[in-house]
């Protein structure tokens, strides 16, 4: 997620005396890339509505200022609206700021329409200009516009809006960027009053006949063969996206379909990154042993045990991340994601939530996050509070190293296939367990506010897989970066716990004090069939999730004595686990209990901390937080215990 | 294939809250919708109880009662 997201509290107070231009339209209006050409930010651009549900603000780019000499213009992306009537909360954080929300100064508002969906945008664009702020209209999608042999008669909007400004945009190549900074840099700096006019039924019913016949009548250059050609053009377009609907929203084959692309993306996961986890392992197996070799004594002990296993534990699973964000950006760039809305709105009612709950469910596999904020293009209040309580449910890509452990431990590298099948599985589970929990609480939580579809749905696009490699990229190195600092952090400070002290004399062990912590929990630990050092690796992991696998390369590691004959890679010290008695801690029944209780825990701070504000106030994110963490552990405890009676 | 054009006469409200009624329209409107306009049923999914209509250069997927919504 990028950076410079706000919120309207620290955002407005920030932005005052400076030259502030709003950007408003509609969900996939082009919004979000015309605000990442302007300021060189890499804000995500997808093909569904609701992407952007809170406002960012950027600075031009400082390339952009100096080859247009331009001043230091300010802009913020706000999030999409149908209308100035806003419904749902995302929209309300538009309205709050087009109407200057604490005061927030803006020279002009930039509603910014796609060319192609005139018919209801420039609605929008009306509703602007009539609200007595200044305005300049972006009309994206040029370069759709000239594939069509259409030519727009700007003179002809600009009187119909009654303003002195419409400009077109190529999302693509970036044409028009330069007008629109010329424009914005010779534009007055004036006070706008927002006032906003509340349109009645039948003076909406107007506006839009007005519209329509204006489009019909003055919007285009007359050409009767141009017509013809655009006619066609248009129509091949729509064609093209209705024949693949055929299919993918068939009565039964699209759901068929459904459940295979998402089989292929889950089980890809594993398969596709294997080979690459071998080379990074090695790699790293071979750097450990190396500054062992190198670094003299407990220094030596320290890189190689301590520092490099932890690194490892976390390295290895960035292929994997980085296809599980490929994936999500696939969908996302494809229109196909409010198909699946659209497919699966009536079964995901039936448990009390509905089609516009799964784009941000399956954002919850990404990061649950912004997953949460992206609930507030949710309209029924009782369906937006059951996703908030379901998305820390999905499995997001922190729980993805702990899978990928376990499953390697239990099928390592001889059943790839079968091992995929494993990863897709427990991506199904926590769909299932969403489900349930979904069905729970939509029997607690009363509303009489009716469930809202009403889905645009895009025209597929052939997703820039350029753009969607780069993303994938920087999100896997910012997971890297999010996690990184706690892991050394708790790498470092459980490698000296592990190490001191020390006993004087050789012939009398001493327990290290991560052992002394270990035995005082394990009593907690043990009905999961773990022992305290295990234990200790799962408390470490609220810190963070992927923590666990760190923490337990290195307890692992140093308790095994470090010493040549165990320069084995972390599965392998898995095996060689034992109880003090001897009998092994990783059982299939013990690693399947281990993969329960990460399934159903929420233990990320960050989600807690999002959900509390989200959801309005503590009651609701305790219930979530505990809630799920007694029925992981007690999930767990009970099929461990099953496995144990059975001998298995 | 379903692929039925019909002419929207008017939004009939089908919901017991007025407000939400009105809240209903007004977002069919927001999308383009209004009396007099033609749109063509381009898909209907049984299971999900959701209709996909296309008017001008817009699909839009409607759930059951956002569908009833439209009298036609």
């Amino acid at each position: 997620m990028s950076g410079n997201i706000n919120t309207i509290e620290t955002g407005a107070k920030m932005m005052n005396d400076q030259k502030n231009f709003l950007l408003v339209g509609s969900p996939n209006s082009g919004k979000t890339t015309l605000y990442n050409w302007l300021t060189g930010a890499k804000t995500k651009t997808v093909n569904y509505p609701g992407a952007t549900v809170e406002y960012s603000i950027g600075v031009i780019q400082k390339s952009l200022a100096q080859s247009m000499k331009s001043q230091e213009l300010h802009f913020v992306d706000t999030p999409g609206v149908y209308s100035l009537d806003a419904q749902t909360a995302d929209e309300k954080v538009t309205v709050n700021l087009l109407s200057g929300y604490q005061d927030l100064n803006y020279e002009a508002v930039i509603v910014v329409i796609d060319a192609t969906q005139m018919n209801r945008q420039l609605l929008l664009a009306k509703q602007v200009t009539e609200s007595k702020v200044k305005t300049i209209v972006v009309l994206t999608m040029s370069d759709l516009i000239e594939k069509q042999k259409q030519r727009i008669n700007l003179d002809e909007i600009k009187k119909f809006l009654n303003i002195s400004d419409v400009i077109l945009f190529d999302g693509i190549l970036g044409r028009g960027l330069e007008q629109i900074v010329l424009t914005l840099n010779q534009s007055e700096s004036l006070k706008n009053k927002y006032t906003q006019l509340k349109l009645s039924e039948s003076e909406k019913v107007q506006e839009l006949k007005i519209i329509a016949q204006f489009l019909k009548e003055k919007a285009f250059y007359e050409n009767l063969e141009k017509e013809e050609k655009k006619h066609q053009q248009n129509q091949s377009q729509i064609d093209l996206t209705l024949k693949i609907d055929r299919y993918l929203l068939h009565p039964i084959f699209g759901y068929v379909f459904f459940f295979v692309f998402m089989t292929l993306f889950f089980s890809s996961i594993y398969w596709m990154s294997a080979p690459l986890m071998d080379l990074v392992e090695s790699a790293l197996v071979f750097l450990a042993d190396l500054s062992k070799q190198y670094i003299p004594g407990l220094w030596g002990e320290f890189v190689g045990d301590g520092l490099i296993a932890a690194i490892t534990g976390v390295v290895i699973f960035i292929p994997q991340i980085f296809i599980l964000f490929l994936g999500i950006g696939l969908f996302e760039n494809s229109g196909y994601l409010a198909r699946v809305a659209a497919l699966i709105d009536g079964p995901l009612k039936k448990v009390g939530l509905g089609g516009r709950s799964f784009v941000p469910m399956l954002s919850g596999f990404a990061c649950a996050v912004p997953a949460l904020m992206a609930t507030r293009n949710i309209t029924s209040t009782k369906e937006r509070l059951i996703a908030q309580m379901v998305i820390p449910f999905m499995s997001c890509s922190a729980r993805l190293p702990v899978y990928g452990l376990m499953i390697g431990f239990l099928f390592k590298e001889e059943n790839v296939l079968m091992a995929g099948l494993i990863m897709t599985t427990l991506y199904f589970s926590s769909l299932v367990v969403g489900a349930v929990a979904s069905a729970v609480l939509s029997k607690i939580i009363e509303s009489r506010q009716t469930s809202r579809l009403l889905m645009d749905l895009p025209y597929y696009r052939r997703p820039r897989l350029k753009t969607i490699l780069l993303q994938s990229v920087d999100k896997s190195i910012s997971f890297v970066k999010r996690a990184g600092p706690v892991i050394m952090t708790l790498a470092i400070v459980l490698w000296f716990a592990t190490q001191f002290p020390k006993s004087e004399n050789p012939d009398v062990p001493v327990q290290s004090y991560a052992m002394q912590v270990a035995n005082a929990i394990e009593p907690v630990f043990k009905p999961m069939g773990l022992d305290g050092r295990v234990g200790f690796a799962l408390l470490a992991s609220f810190a963070a999730r992927e923590v666990f696998v760190s923490s337990l390369a290195i307890s692992f590691n140093v308790d095994q004595g470090g010493d040549e004959e165990n320069q084995s890679p972390i599965i392998d010290r898995m095996h060689q686990a034992t109880f003090a008695d001897g009998t092994p801690i990783f059982t299939l029944g013990s690693v399947i209990g281990i993969l329960i209780f990460f399934l159903i825990a929420t233990q990320c701070l960050s989600t807690v901390g999002v959900l509390k504000k989200e959801s309005g106030g503590w009651k609701w994110t305790l219930i979530q937080l505990f809630g799920s963490n007694i029925l992981a552990y007690s999930l767990a405890v009970i099929v461990v215990q099953i496995f144990k009676y059975l001998n298995l | 294939m379903i692929q039925k054009k019909h002419i929207l006469k008017s939004f009939k409200p089908v919901l017991q809250d007025t407000e939400q009624n009105q809240a209903l329209i007004a977002r069919l409107m927001d999308f383009g919708l209004y009396p007099g306009i033609e749109f063509e049923v381009i898909k209907s999914i049984p299971f999900s109880k959701v209709t996909v209509i296309q008017f001008c250069q817009t699909l839009l997927a409607l759930n059951e009662q956002e569908f009833q919504c439209l009298e036609i």
